[in-house]
């Protein structure tokens, strides 16, 4: 590591990074566009031009080696630098999350979910009462999405959601194998394996519609382990389920904070992506993306890099690069979006993206539609989940 | 009345209407794949975004409407004249 580089030395899994990370994020942008910490042993990128390169120079900055392998397993997609292999094997579900074979095929069944969940909140509200709306609404909705889409039947919805749950908690073990959180998140991701194995066997004699056939009954999935499929199910299974929930937390959040947006947004509901968008630009939802140096040293932002150095790419600071947004710290509707990284960038962009976007636009709307004046009815919480960040207790009452 | 379609040399039917391509730098997440699916059109710039030569050739449309379709982050804007 270069003598001159700046160190601060930031933990990401303390409590006050996850209520409020912006603070932290500006005074490590203050120090340099890559940063070490010597705290995490990695180095902090916050400037949204490095950030986009790194993400570009995908076989040089990998997931391998990062706590994406740990939990996914290195044979899954999200740790592939192959293009080829990777352009593949994604190209399987590609179709299937296409924006407007999405629109098509899921609209009816997420409004469905919405509206199931949505009931009984409103029922308590009306009566008086408040109600935390993380656990009651949002967190339930993406899972109960993408475990339709991979054919899981409605009993095993509760398993993956408290599966999921496990393995986002085992980034805070930092490593230590007799933490609690370590090990269940073991224990989870050794449940979901038996389940998603046992699901491929079934797709490979009886193939269906779903997303799990689609990759078994695939060319590149015959070619293709149980294990190497299964952790590509598992790995979708994950990601569009923390992640989704905490936009729809976060969504009801800011705009509960700024009640004459939510009015702008109920006057003409077609506002509402363009607001759901800035609120992904203002305060994204996945805030520390893990990468490690591979091969040869390359320079970055001054500063070189051997291989095997790990670097977290700092979404949030880069989503309020002053270098690429005007007045970023300013929650702003009417801005002209430049493009944020809240859905990542380059190869392993995010997968899920116009599924998390349809999810959000219809679940939000609803909401706002059945329940216009609400405020909140006590402490809001992040937790202490900071890479995959956003409120995990949402209390709120009818104003 | 039946109506009459001359085949223009580039091969068009001049009664189709000409489209333009663009790339929104707004939206565009540097998947690749509209240059992956259609090199002939679509080019990566050095950012990593993609752009378009903004008017095809009519004998691409079809394709430019398959890659605006699997564009992860509806970033092609297809315009018609």
């Amino acid at each position: 590591m270069s003598r001159e580089s700046a160190t601060m030395n930031v933990d990401f899994f303390s409590r006050e990074i996850a209520q409020d990370p912006y603070p932290t994020l500006e005074r490590i942008r203050a120090q340099g566009p890559i940063v070490w910490n010597d705290l995490m042993k990695s180095w902090m990128v916050t400037s949204d031009a490095l950030c986009r390169k790194t993400m570009l120079a995908f076989s040089k900055f990998t997931h391998e080696g990062t706590i994406g392998e740990q939990l996914f397993g290195m044979d899954a997609i999200i740790c592939l630098t192959d293009k080829e292999r990777h352009d593949r094997l994604r190209a399987v579900w590609s179709v299937a999350f296409q924006p407007a074979t999405l629109q098509r095929k899921l609209s009816g069944t997420i409004r469905e979910c919405v509206l199931r969940l949505l009931a009984p909140v409103e029922e308590r509200l009306r009566a008086g009462e408040s109600v935390e709306v993380f656990r009651k609404f949002c967190r339930d909705i993406p899972a109960y999405i993408i475990a339709e889409m991979l054919g899981m039947p409605n009993h095993m919805r509760q398993s993956l959601v408290e599966w999921s749950d496990a393995m986002a908690e085992e980034a805070s073990a930092e490593g230590n194998p007799v933490a609690p959180q370590f090990i269940a998140s073991q224990n989870a991701k050794a449940a979901f394996a038996k389940y998603l194995e046992e699901q491929i066997d079934e797709r490979r004699r009886k193939p269906g519609e779903d997303l799990i056939s689609q990759i078994v009954q695939s060319d590149i999935g015959k070619s293709m382990s149980t294990v190497e499929l299964m952790q590509n199910c598992r790995q979708l299974l994950f990601a569009g389920n923390e992640t989704t929930a905490r936009w729809l937390s976060n969504s009801i959040v800011v705009l509960g904070k700024f009640p004459d947006v939510r009015r702008h947004v109920l006057e003409a509901p077609s506002r509402l992506p363009a607001v759901l968008e800035e609120i992904m630009r203002w305060d994204p939802t996945v805030q520390a993306d893990p990468r490690m140096t591979k091969g040869e040293p390359v320079e970055m932002g001054g500063v070189e890099l051997r291989d095997g150095q790990h670097i977290y790419l700092l979404f949030g600071a880069a989503n309020r690069d002053p270098a690429r947004h005007e007045n970023p710290d300013r929650f702003d509707i009417h801005r002209q979006q430049k493009g944020h990284l809240g859905f990542g960038f380059g190869m392993h962009n995010c997968l899920g993206q116009s599924l998390a976007r349809l999810e959000a636009a219809i679940a939000i709307g609803l909401f706002l539609e059945c329940i216009p004046n609400y405020e909140f009815a006590g402490e809001i919480d992040y937790g202490t989940s900071f890479l995959v960040r956003g409120p995990q207790t949402v209390p709120i009452a009818l104003a | 009345m039946t109506s009459q379609k001359r085949a223009s040399s580039d091969g068009s039917s001049t009664s189709s209407p000409r489209i333009s391509v663009r790339v929104d730098h707004g939206r565009c997440i540097a998947s690749g794949r509209c240059v992956r699916v259609l090199p002939e059109v679509f080019f990566q710039t050095e950012e990593g975004f993609a752009s378009a030569k903004e008017r095809p050739a009519p004998q691409c449309y079809e394709r430019v409407r398959s890659a605006a379709d699997e564009c992860p982050a509806s970033a092609i804007i297809i315009g018609e004249e």
